[in-house]
């Protein structure tokens, strides 16, 4: 059996991926047995793969290796921090688990100094743009009219935007108002171009399932499907 | 100074406490084991006002570690700039790898919880909970097996995880998500409608992204020339702009607020003064 | 109600059926679209060709087989170009998947372009995502001491049987990143490894998160971008190696124009029944 699997592994993997493909679209159609089946299979495999992926990349060299092969036994102390948080399903141990929730959420709150000025230090810099045109003088680059214009809209939509989402107090003047209207309205246009650019996404995953059903598994048979 | 401080100090744990072997390696286990039992039911013991602090300060501890790793000042050190807790970068990651690795286990956990008690009473959809097991199983049994990398069992089990992966888990995750484009069509078909100036402005916006980004769209305005004020006019030029002067800049003006936002929220979990639903649950 | 307003009630399994026909026909024909490459690809494509081949490129691999049909094509369009080049390089990633996946494309691509795994690329594996700032920090001080083995267990201080990690210490022997994801893992990449020396990233997303992104080409924090399964077709333009990503243009526009035309459809509908209720008010 295991050697007629080894045998035949190309074709098997092929024919499964096709059982799996359609098996997932049927719920197009309507909900079914089939789908839940390949759903629930789905699930599993997942993780199925997180549990190897965590063992072979983490667990077993940092964790594993480093006490049982290299004897550095303080590496334990890892060990009660990370089972502490299966304790948010005990009702009477569960603020342990909080601990090393805590731990974690510290972790990533103490990044967040570098995060933020390696993310925003940049950007801040470079939205003050030249907004006159000019000649190119020494490290500074020539600036066109096109350019200018270019970049005081980049600047001014900055400035609007921000505007709009300005929550803190109450505004009245005439002149803010304005321009966090004005905000609205680009975030209508930079919400439609993320929505032109998402049905791009999605399409290009649908695409790729039919050029595996359609070229890959159907070229198999048909040549000219290829 | 103080980089040579803590460089002693880790100097003074490395001659104090070297790797074991054998025996020794296990009563230390097993000592450490024992401890933290110990602690474990000392713990259980304190006033929730305690416990609170407790959180309170592994939270601070952890966060501080970072935040002094990049506020200290640091010196060039074979061309590397360094400061007294940089030698700690390494095993700091790799300690909290373990611990968010085992934190992953918690949704594998409370699947296996759900459907073991499906399948153990054999309540409705109990062979769903079993089709779950079973190739959770499987795929953690054929990806953690040992590898020699010329053996026929070797083969096999590359064989039959290569089934598992590609076949099944990569179709199925690839489908599963391929699916959205169906729906995404069917709800604009649906819902996109030119009710008012601002869903115009945003329909327009999006055809000319749609438009700008495929061939059949490019096609439209192919017979502008490519160079000059026309070109402008071309679709992809105009898709382009709109993603790179209109868009951009309204994405960095909701990014500036975000991380403003963010800075503020993990300075008040960092210093446990957070609230809200789950930071204020007893203890 | 009229024709035209019917046209708003068409049934989701007949457009579910349309989307079906329309890709799948467009699948068919072989001969490629032209292609017409966007600024961001051509500045990804030409950091790459001006990479020093004496320095590593890291593949940031954090995606899975949920996005497979775009930042799988734009990976293995990349790989081509590294192969090509024989530049060096390293996969990791914070994705279960994404480290194994690309490892995959490339062991394909590597006979072609006789890359040898451990003397011309190497895997260092999956970590988890939830350290994945404390483990870019590591990292970029030294690959040895931050990310300590490849993803088949071997030490990465096993210069035998790894030798380029010899010759590749910490960030200042990286000459090109490449981000591949559909997630924000993007920016603790900007902030934790491109931020330290100004290396020149790469990046590419998911049509979705493409949008988000075009900032950081404005501020320089990335030097190039391929947008979605758009940018791999580009891309496999641009180092002439059309694969998948070309093979699916035609349906791509197709699947795109189809949409337009829904929604067009949707919204005559939609104009229509608003004239007749108009004119229904205008009668009472």
């Amino acid at each position: 059996m295991l050697d007629f699997i080894s045998a035949n592994a190309g074709a098997i993997q092929m024919w499964v991926a096709v059982a799996c493909t359609l098996g997932i679209y049927s719920i197009l159609y309507k909900e079914n047995k089939i789908y839940r089946f390949f759903e629930h299979a789905f699930i599993g495999l997942a993780m199925g793969w997180t549990i190897r992926t965590a063992w072979v990349d983490v667990l077993y060299p940092n964790f594993y290796q480093r006490i049982f092969h290299e004897g550095r036994w303080w590496w334990i102390l890892a060990l009660p921090l990370g089972l502490m948080l299966y304790l948010i399903y005990s009702r009477k141990y569960n603020w342990m688990a909080r601990i090393s929730i805590g731990f974690l959420l510290g972790l990533s709150a103490g990044q967040t100094f570098q995060s933020f000025a390696g993310l925003y230090y940049k950007q801040i810099v470079t939205t003050f743009k030249p907004i006159v045109p000019q000649a190119a003088e020494g490290s500074m680059k020539a600036v066109t009219l096109s350019g200018a214009i270019n970049n005081l809209i980049f600047l001014a939509i900055i400035i609007c935007v921000m505007t709009y989402f300005f929550f803190s107090f109450e505004v009245k003047s005439k002149v803010v108002q304005k321009t966090a209207n004005t905000g609205r309205w680009v975030l209508m246009i930079a919400f439609g171009a993320i929505f032109g650019s998402t049905i791009m996404a999605r399409m290009a995953l649908f695409i790729s399932r039919m050029d595996f059903l359609i070229k890959q598994f159907g070229g198999t048979f048909v040549p000219w499907l290829k | 100074m103080l980089r040579n401080m803590v460089d002693e100090i880790a100097a003074w744990f490395a001659r104090s406490f070297p790797p074991q072997k054998g025996l020794t390696l296990w009563l230390i286990l097993m000592g450490l084991i024992v401890a933290y039992v110990v602690i474990f039911f000392g713990l259980q013991l304190l006033k929730p006002r305690a416990r609170k602090s407790l959180i309170a300060v592994v939270t601070f501890l952890a966060g501080l570690f970072y935040a002094l790793e990049f506020f200290l000042p640091t010196e060039l050190i074979d061309g590397k700039e360094t400061n007294a807790l940089t030698r700690f970068l390494v095993p700091m990651s790799e300690f909290a790898q373990i611990v968010a690795v085992l934190a992953l286990g918690l949704g594998i956990y409370s699947l296996t919880m759900i459907h073991g008690k499906t399948l153990l009473r054999f309540r409705t959809g109990w062979f769903y909970s079993l089709t779950f097991f079973t190739f959770m199983i499987l795929m953690a049994t054929f990806g953690i097996m040992v590898e020699e990398p010329f053996s026929r069992e070797a083969q096999i089990n590359r064989d039959i995880r290569s089934i598992l992966f590609v076949g099944g888990l990569q179709a199925l995750e690839g489908t599963m998500f391929s699916i959205i484009a169906f729906y995404i069509v069917s709800a604009a078909y649906r819902a996109f409608r030119v009710r008012n100036a601002e869903a115009s402005l945003l329909m327009a916006a999006a055809f000319i992204v749609m438009l700008g980004q495929v061939y059949a769209g490019q096609f439209l305005t192919n017979w502008l020339p490519t160079e000059g004020a026309l070109s402008n006019l071309r679709i992809e030029t105009m898709s382009d702009w709109l993603l790179t002067r209109i868009n951009a800049p309204a994405v960095r003006a909701v990014g500036f607020g975000l991380g403003v936002g963010l800075l503020a929220t993990a300075l008040r979990i960092w210093l446990s003064l957070e609230r809200g639903s789950y930071f204020d649950r007893e203890v | 109600m009229s024709i035209l307003e019917k046209l708003q009630t068409i049934d989701r399994r007949i457009v579910y059926l349309l989307l079906f026909l329309s890709v799948g026909l467009a699948l068919i024909p072989r001969k490629p679209l032209p292609v017409i490459p966007s600024n961001q690809a051509r500045s990804a494509f030409e950091a790459i060709e001006n990479a020093p081949t004496d320095k590593l490129v890291i593949i940031g691999a954090d995606w899975s087989a949920s996005t497979r049909g775009e930042n799988g094509a734009q990976t293995i369009a990349i790989l081509h170009h590294l192969m090509k080049r024989r530049l060096p390089f390293a996969i990791m990633g914070f994705d279960p998947q994404g480290p194994e996946l690309v490892a995959a494309e490339a062991e394909k691509l590597a006979k072609r372009y006789n890359y040898q795994y451990g003397t011309d690329w190497i895997n260092w594996g999956f970590r988890p995502p939830g350290t994945i700032n404390a483990t870019l920090k590591a990292m970029v001080r030294g690959f040895q001491e931050g990310m300590k083995q490849d993803s088949k267990n071997i030490p990465l201080s096993d210069h035998v049987r790894l030798p380029m990690m010899a010759r590749f210490k910490d960030i200042n022997d990286v000459g090109v990143l490449v981000v591949v994801t559909p997630s924000q893992t993007f920016e603790s990449w900007v902030a934790f490894v491109q931020g330290i020396k100004g290396t020149p990233l790469v990046f590419c997303p998911t049509a979705v998160m493409a949008p988000e992104a075009y900032q950081y080409l404005d501020s320089g924090q990335m030097v190039g971008m391929l947008t979605g399964l758009k940018g791999a077709l580009e891309y496999e333009g641009l180092v002439k190696e059309p694969g998948r990503a070309t093979a699916q243009g035609l349906a791509l526009s197709v699947s795109h124009i189809l949409i337009i035309l829904l929604i067009v459809v949707g919204n005559l509908g939609y104009l229509a029944q608003k004239r007749r209720q108009k004119s229904q008010q205008g009668v009472g």
